[in-house]
């Protein structure tokens, strides 16, 4: 299955949260990386979809005083969504190891 | 403020999201709104809110809805509606086509009026040009006119301030080169037959904000001799070229050669002005003195005022330029024309953007519209609409008696009356919905005949937003106003008597519908009195005795070019076996033939009489026996007698208005004296619309730009090939241009034809609409009193008795319609003819046929189903009592 250009950047934001991953949370951190503000619409469809896809588990909060009691949903990234991640940076390393001058290391 | 998201964008939420993620994601829109009222005003956090909840709208796809009960009970109004719809065919057809007939309808009719009242203003600042007209206003006798004297720009310029331009414009066909010319490229031998010549100022293009395609527009006309052209015209003689700078010559004049400055885009089709070429006024005169004379009326004279001028007060203070100008002139002349002109003319400025619609009551150059004609087609369309809406409710008052039960069933499970009342809605809306999509693209099939019916050429406005808007709040306010009616009597109903079966329709809503069955046939008798009066009245102009015989004559055009080729040319034309006479003039009895205001008195009593307002032609001998027209005394005019330069032949209404007992031998003046040799028979030199005017016809060869032909002919293809022949032979470099009298006679009136047209669908349409509604309404009826009628024929009825019993109600309903409609039919039609000299009177036997007419029709659509019920066996009705 693959795996939008917008997916992977969500994952990637799920991934990095840790546990504490639901709708506003990924949302700010995708603001703060990619300076983009992303609607909350098409953060759930993206999460929706990766749901579907099997790359992400969800796991129900429970009610707190916040948000007029309404529970939140945490995403956590499952291991075919790691899989996925780093078939996609091998894929990506293979053609960017012939390219002349570019640097994708980690580091 | 309060500090709550909005709740309508809240519950939106439900149907936007899937119903296992709506708590999370409304959570976190919640989250995020709580933190934004703290560090951003409320109004933004809300306008934030709702642009998050609309963002939500790409998970429709996605999951399942919340399962609302209001939602379910939508989706069960509409399937119920959509059963409704299958079950009763001929119903629904009827309502449905009904409607989606007059929907197309008016759509047709709405973008024909949106265009009419468009005109002109694409022009930039339109508002504030002006069109000068001068009213003479003597009692009952009022003339406006839009034409100025050549000195009037200078005059204005000079005399009445506030006036930002002042542009001339010179339109009148056969005026120097104004109108057709013959047309040569420099270093080129064809000759082409151009149309569309107007003189004009610089100014005159700056004001009506000429686009340019090629050149600069400020300085197109300002040089003498120079020319624009339209693009069309560009491509057609300067293909892939630019034809700045290039010069062409007219009527074979190359000592005169017109330079072209710049190319204009086309005129739109929604402009007063039609023209593809403009010939500068710069440093033209006509004749000496032309441009400081204040003789002649000839330029239409356009003003752009200043944004802080009032047109009002400039037209009053135009009255300067009377006194020191006009008045002098006339006083050194005509002292009585002069006193005349300061008591009884003023001068009134014109809107640029009523020239279209509000010009039909004098004389003008370009075709224009009519604002009654606007107003007439937009009536017939709201009557249109009217009408299907009528079907609407009363078909659906009639069928409530077979959705009573279910108003009761659904009573008693709790629906709220408010419920019931809107189910009715949302049914009315879904048939109107339906019958508009259908509607529109019955528009969108007969738009192109459309559009050749009434000369236009418009096109679906499918992208404009305008249109889309209306179309939806036309459709909101028809589904709305057609299902109130049905939806507040249903949903007022008693659920233990609907169920008991006691429900019957109450007598008012008899009554209602009563009233509406009498709007329909009220409506449709005075469209069938309007349209035989309309068909009548073409059919009487087109065939009325005018005085000249308008059939066999054969024109040929531009002869004027021919110089002295045209007497040889008359002489071998004379010579061919077909044709019975040849004579050459530019006047004949059509309309945008040569004309020329005049004004006649007895000779010697100039200053004592009002001069009677005529015509002067300039005519040859064979003039009166090719276009047939008699001669009731004296003789013709003679091209032997030199006496005859001082001679004239004039028609009654001549002799009449100066009141010559015996005309022969009088003497009349134009300001020149001429002996009356003829008297000639009335005829009509107009459309019917106007009076025959005062006509004198004097001796001159040198009015030829027309050669009429009469011909006798059986074979008329064959004498139109010797005719050509002969022309060939004498003009190989100049293509003939044949015209017949009596197709430019009805051209005259292709307007009113086309009006006639247009009028007698749009009333078929609605006779047709009413027609189809009175059949399922009847229907309906008749299936109601099944019973009945079984229970009579049991006891003896006979069918005649029967036919009575059922349609006797619908015979007083046309009967008290025609109370109403005869004499509105009458008073409308007499307003329309009033427009015509010469008229149909509005006899009774109009009025009996309409009368026979809807009352055939009335019973013919009932009989239909009065006689099925009469004719079933009562066992099948009553078998189950």
């Amino acid at each position: 299955m693959k795996l939008g250009g917008f997916e992977e950047i969500v994952l990637l934001a799920v991934g990095s949260l840790g546990d504490d991953a639901y709708g506003v949370t990924i949302q700010a951190i995708l603001k703060e990386k990619t300076k983009k503000n992303p609607s909350i619409g098409a953060l759930h469809s993206a999460l929706y979809r990766l749901e579907e896809k099997g790359y992400l588990s969800s796991s129900e909060g429970g009610a707190t005083s916040e948000r007029g009691g309404r529970r939140k949903k945490y995403y956590q990234i499952t291991s075919g969504g790691r899989q996925i991640l780093e078939e996609n940076n091998a894929l990506r390393m293979e053609f960017a190891r012939n390219i002349q001058g570019l640097n994708l290391s980690i580091d | 403020m309060k500090k709550n998201p909005p709740k309508w964008a809240d519950k939106l939420l439900d149907w936007f999201c899937p119903s296992e993620l709506v708590e999370f994601v409304r959570g976190d829109l919640y989250e995020i709104y709580e933190a934004r009222i703290v560090s951003q005003s409320v109004l933004k956090s809300k306008v934030l809110f709702v642009r998050d909840v609309i963002s939500t709208t790409r998970m429709l796809n996605k999951g399942k809805r919340l399962n609302s009960n209001k939602l379910g009970m939508y989706k069960n109004y509409f399937k119920v509606a959509w059963r409704n719809l299958l079950r009763f065919k001929m119903y629904s057809f009827i309502k449905i086509g009904g409607f989606a007939l007059s929907i197309a309808s008016c759509f047709l009719i709405s973008l024909f009026i949106v265009d009419e009242v468009s005109y002109d203003k694409h022009i930039a600042d339109s508002e504030r040009i002006y069109r000068l007209r001068n009213h003479w206003d003597k009692g009952e006798q009022i003339q406006v006119w839009p034409a100025m004297e050549a000195p009037m720009k200078k005059a204005i310029e000079a005399d009445n301030p506030g006036a930002e331009l002042v542009g001339r414009l010179l339109p009148f066909s056969g005026r120097y080169l104004a109108g057709s010319n013959m047309v040569n490229v420099e270093n080129e031998d064809r000759t082409i037959y151009e149309e569309g010549f107007v003189y004009a100022d610089q100014e005159f293009i700056d004001i009506i904000d000429l686009q340019m395609k090629y050149g600069d527009r400020a300085t197109a006309l300002t040089e003498p001799n120079s020319l624009v052209i339209s693009a069309s015209k560009a491509d057609k003689y300067f293909k892939e070229e630019d034809p700045l700078g290039k010069s062409l010559y007219l009527n074979g004049n190359k000592g005169r050669a017109f330079t072209i400055k710049g190319v204009m885009e086309d005129l739109p089709s929604n402009s007063q002005f039609d023209f593809d070429f403009i010939i500068t006024l710069a440093s033209e005169e006509f004749w000496n003195g032309e441009q400081s004379s204040w003789c002649c009326s000839n330029y239409m004279t356009y003003i752009k005022l200043d944004p802080t001028r009032d047109p009002e007060e400039f037209a009053a203070d135009m009255k300067v330029i009377q006194e020191k100008y006009q008045i002098p002139h006339h006083l050194a002349r005509n002292a009585d024309m002069a006193k005349d002109m300061q008591e009884n003319r003023f001068f009134s400025m014109q809107p640029i953007t009523d020239v279209h619609l509000h010009s039909t009551t004098m004389f003008d150059v370009f075709k224009n519209g009519d604002i009654r004609i606007v107003y007439m087609f937009g009536s017939v369309a709201l009557f249109i609409l009217l009408l299907a809406i009528v079907n609407f409710i009363n078909l659906s008052i009639a069928k409530s008696s077979t959705r009573s039960k279910e108003v009761g069933i659904r009573k008693v499970i709790g629906s709220s009356r408010g419920e019931v009342g809107l189910q009715f809605l949302v049914e009315s809306f879904l048939f109107t919905f339906i019958s508009f999509i259908i509607g529109l693209l019955v528009a969108w099939i007969f738009l192109p005949l459309f559009n050749q019916i009434a000369d236009k050429s418009l096109s679906m406005p499918w992208g404009n937003i305008w249109f889309l808007s209306i179309s939806l709040g036309i459709v909101f306010f028809v589904a709305i106003l057609a299902g109130s009616y049905p939806s507040f009597v249903l949903s007022r109903l008693i659920p233990v008597e609907i169920l008991k079966g006691k429900f019957r329709l109450g007598a008012k809503s008899g009554a209602l519908q009563g009233i509406l069955v009498t709007f329909q046939f009220t409506t449709c008798v005075v469209l069938i009195i309007a349209t035989i009066v309309v068909s009548r009245q073409m059919r009487f102009i087109l065939n009325k005795d005018l005085g000249f015989d308008k059939d066999q004559v054969v024109l040929l055009r531009g002869t004027n070019t021919m110089g002295n080729k045209l007497p040889v040319l008359q002489e071998q034309l004379r010579g061919l076996s077909d044709v019975k006479s040849v004579s050459s003039s530019s006047y004949l009895p059509i309309s945008n033939m040569s004309r020329n205001g005049n004004n006649f008195w007895k000779a010697g009593r100039e200053s004592e009489d009002d001069p009677a307002n005529g015509q002067f032609w300039r005519v040859d001998e064979p003039y009166l026996e090719t276009m047939g027209m008699k001669l009731l005394e004296g003789r013709n005019l003679r091209k032997d007698l030199a006496s005859d330069s001082a001679s004239v032949m004039i028609n009654q209404q001549m002799a009449r208005e100066l009141g010559l007992e015996n005309p022969i031998g009088a003497r009349i003046s134009n300001g020149d004296t001429y002996t009356v040799i003829g008297l000639v028979e009335d005829f009509h030199f107009e459309d019917l619309t106007q009076k025959i005017w005062p006509l004198a016809m004097a001796y001159a060869t040198w009015a030829n730009e027309t050669t009429s032909v009469r011909v006798a002919t059986t074979d008329m293809k064959r004498t139109l090939e010797a005719i050509t022949g002969e022309w060939d032979k004498l003009m190989p470099n100049q293509p003939i241009r044949m015209q017949f009298l009596d197709q430019r006679f009805e051209a005259m009136y292709e307007n009113v034809k086309r009006t006639g047209q247009i009028f007698t669908v749009f009333a078929f349409l609605a006779i047709t609409i009413a027609g189809l509604g009175l059949f399922a309404l009847s229907a309906f009826l008749v299936e109601q009193r099944r019973k009945e009628i079984g229970i009579r024929k049991v006891l003896g009825a006979t069918p005649a008795n029967l036919f009575t019993t059922l349609s006797s109600r619908l015979a007083t309903l046309v009967m008290v319609s025609l109370f109403f409609a005869l004499p509105s039919g009458w008073y409308f039609m007499e307003e329309w003819l009033a427009d015509y000299q010469y008229r149909i009177p509005l006899s009774t036997d109009i009025f009996f046929m309409s009368s026979i007419f809807i009352f055939f029709i009335a019973l013919f659509i009932v009989s239909f189903e009065v006689v099925g019920a009469i004719k079933r066996n009562p066992s099948e009705t009553l078998h189950n009592e």
